[in-house]
């Protein structure tokens, strides 16, 4: 189970709907309270159900949404490349995350909007020096052209699945946000040609931002 | 004379006698049109069985690539893309399922999910022909009940009327009265310009959200996209008063979908503005709208523990797959099912809530609730559950069935329980809250005495730009 949390505005239901639905909604409805999409995807041969709790950004809402992280095995906390406020509020979303959450909760940083080039207002290297230092991963997105966005949920979801073999999840506990169904047993090793190979097919395409 | 006479008389009797025809064919034709609606009722329900039909065989095929669901993702195709087109062509008047409603809405939901887009349909046929079955027997007297009623004052029969839903016609002169009732002892009549004006000499903090929120203001009714309307600019100016009228609350995410139903039935900006203080300050409870949001969320438990008391086999079935619902119904309240309903039900919903207050949302939650329970019941599995709760309310379209269950099936009702559950839940929902900030601050203590030893080589003049 997946959280999206970042600031109003900043793309979160867009990045959800291309990741669900393969689709940009130019105008969306703003979500207040909750939304949730699922999706199936295939990590190392296994079939997995990614399950988004996509939230209400506006301040008042954080009361609310700190009781969706109790559930979550990963974030994606999202800015806007365009409104530099969005990226100060960064630290202060993470706060909230990593209070409320499972202290193995793997956090995606995402710089959305990344095809408005033009009205660039955060540089890529101060979204990868703030991930470094709080110990992200970083990509920059395009809910509009659909660039790094499967990517962006993929490569959490690895490296949950990832932390999972490392046995930091506790499975058993669902309120880890992790659920084995009935008929996908989680191995325990992974060889390396496998992620070489996944690693590579993202390779092709994370070219486009 | 005599034969002028005869004449007359006898053009006295054709005249006696069209008249009588005419009379016959106006009663037939009213006859044919009452069947053909019926008919037309009749097709639509067919229709949507149809697609359910096809909606079932969908689901229950699968993936597999035969023949089979070849043929039937055709037929889809050409289900979907019917048009009333072919009927119209009669030159009799018939309604044909329009693309908005008459309050702008769409009419098929414009589903996010592209596997729902048959069940969107089938929505839109059982609605219309709910619409047409209902408009002959039940509306055409409550109309008449209506106009009957001359001038409106607090009364038990019109608290059922209210109940039963304000024809479009009546509509805005009510809800006007009702907003009218509840605000005179805020109301002045140069309040609305004062405030806007204080709005031109600063701009109020709230000020770059409300703009950033009204393009993103029901996208899915055609007075907020089209961009020649003057709605958006309405609301923004509505918004913006209401800001200056109440600070503490400035703004908050979903007053913007509050202020657009009223100015879609009220129209006038000013009344609009009068009808979200009505609601924000004397319906809702004080800090329903603040940066905690502490009655809402009081709110959501209530409603938990009356759906227990109401609804025990419901309550257990979404304990037991852990479905925690004041993720869904969180919405419903604090904008008063406006992202939820369609729009003839919401409507009526909100016709009863101007004058009865907060306990009709309560009911109407419950009543949703208890119209959709079996197909709960029959989902087991957490996530299909919040799946289907995502978009269930808008499959409701009986709302003569849902108000019967809203106002009927749920009493008792009393207003005593109703603020006996907010306190205690308030009084334990108050420490919890106090010690989360607590935590917090905690939190950020430890974090700051450990000074995080970041390597300051990496920090660029980029960053200093961004603690700015």
């Amino acid at each position: 189970m997946y959280i999206i949390i970042g600031d109003t505005g900043v793309g979160k239901s867009c990045l959800l709907l291309q990741f669900t639905d393969k689709r940009f909604q130019p105008v969306h409805d703003l979500t207040i309270g909750v939304e949730f999409g699922a999706r199936m995807v295939n990590i190392d041969g296994k079939q997995i159900k990614l399950q988004i709790w996509d939230t209400a950004g506006q301040e008042s809402f954080r009361s609310i949404t700190r009781s969706y992280y109790r559930g979550a095995a990963g974030a994606l906390l999202v800015y806007d490349i365009t409104r530099r406020e969005t990226f100060n509020h960064l630290t202060s979303w993470l706060e909230d995350a990593r209070q409320h959450s499972s202290s193995n909760m793997v956090i995606m940083l995402i710089g959305n909007k990344s095809d408005l080039e033009s009205r660039r207002d955060v540089k890529r290297e101060e979204g990868e020096a703030f991930a470094r230092e709080h110990g992200l991963i970083f990509m920059e997105t395009s809910a509009k052209t659909a660039c790094n966005v499967e990517e962006a949920f993929i490569n959490t979801a690895k490296e949950i699945y990832r932390k999972i073999q490392q046995g930091l999840f506790d499975v058993h506990n669902e309120a880890n946000g992790i659920k084995i169904g009935p008929q996908q047993c989680i191995s325990t090793s992974v060889g390396p040609s496998a992620s070489q190979r996944s690693s590579s097919e993202i390779g092709s395409n994370s070219g486009c931002c | 004379i005599e034969a002028y006479r005869t004449q007359n008389r006898f053009l006295n009797s054709e005249i006696h006698q069209v008249t009588k025809i005419w009379r016959r064919v106006a009663e037939k034709e009213r006859a044919l049109l009452m069947k053909c609606a019926y008919l037309q009722a009749k097709n639509c329900q067919v229709e949507s069985k149809y697609l359910a039909g096809l909606r079932r065989l969908q689901e229950t095929m699968g993936s597999e690539a035969n023949d089979c669901s070849e043929l039937l993702r055709q037929l889809i195709q050409e289900a979907l893309q019917w048009e009333a087109r072919e009927a119209s062509a009669e030159g009799v008047e018939l309604s044909p399922i329009s693309e908005y409603d008459e309050y702008g809405f769409l009419t098929v939901p414009n589903y996010e999910m592209e596997d729902l887009k048959l069940l969107a349909k089938i929505q839109a046929l059982e609605v219309h022909s709910h619409h047409l079955l209902a408009h002959e027997a039940v509306e055409r007297p409550l109309r008449e009940r209506w106009a009957a009623l001359g001038d409106l004052t607090p009364s038990v029969e019109l608290k059922q009327l209210l109940r039963a839903g304000v024809p479009r016609e009546h509509r805005p002169r009510v809800w006007r009265w009702l907003v009218h009732l509840r605000v005179q002892h805020l109301w002045s009549p140069s309040r609305y310009q004062e405030l806007l004006s204080r709005g031109q000499v600063h701009e109020h903090p709230a000020a770059r959200q409300i703009e950033l929120d009204l393009n993103r203001t029901f996208p899915n009714n055609k007075h907020f996209t089209c961009p020649a309307s003057s709605y958006p600019d309405k609301l923004r100016r509505v918004l913006l008063a209401f800001s200056w009228q109440n600070p503490t609350i400035g703004y908050c995410q979903g007053l913007n979908r509050l202020a657009a139903i009223a100015l879609l039935v009220l129209e006038e900006e000013e009344c609009a503005f009068w009808c979200l203080v009505a609601i924000v300050e004397t319906i809702m409870p004080a800090d329903y709208y603040s940066k905690t949001l502490t009655s809402s969320q009081v709110d959501q438990r209530v409603l938990q523990d009356l759906l227990s008391e109401k609804l025990p086999r419901l309550m257990a079935h979404l304990a037991q797959h852990r479905v925690d619902l004041s993720f869904i119904t969180f919405n419903w309240f604090l904008v008063v099912f406006a992202d939820s309903l369609i729009s003839n039900i919401l409507l009526r919903v909100w016709d009863a809530f101007l004058y009865e207050g907060i306990k009709v949302v309560f009911r109407y939650a419950l009543a949703i609730f208890k119209y959709n329970e079996e197909e709960i019941l029959r989902l087991h599995d957490g996530l299909e559950i919040y799946q289907y709760l995502r978009f269930f309310t808008k499959t409701i379209c009986n709302s003569q069935k849902l108000m019967n269950i809203a106002f009927n099936d749920m009493n008792p009702f009393p207003m005593k329980q109703l603020r006996q559950l907010r306190m205690a839940h308030r009084e334990r929902l108050e420490p919890e809250l106090r010690e989360l900030e607590r935590l917090k601050a905690e939190y950020l203590e430890t974090r700051n005495s450990q000074a995080p030893a970041v390597p300051e080589d990496c920090a660029s003049e980029d960053e200093v730009e961004g603690e700015a």
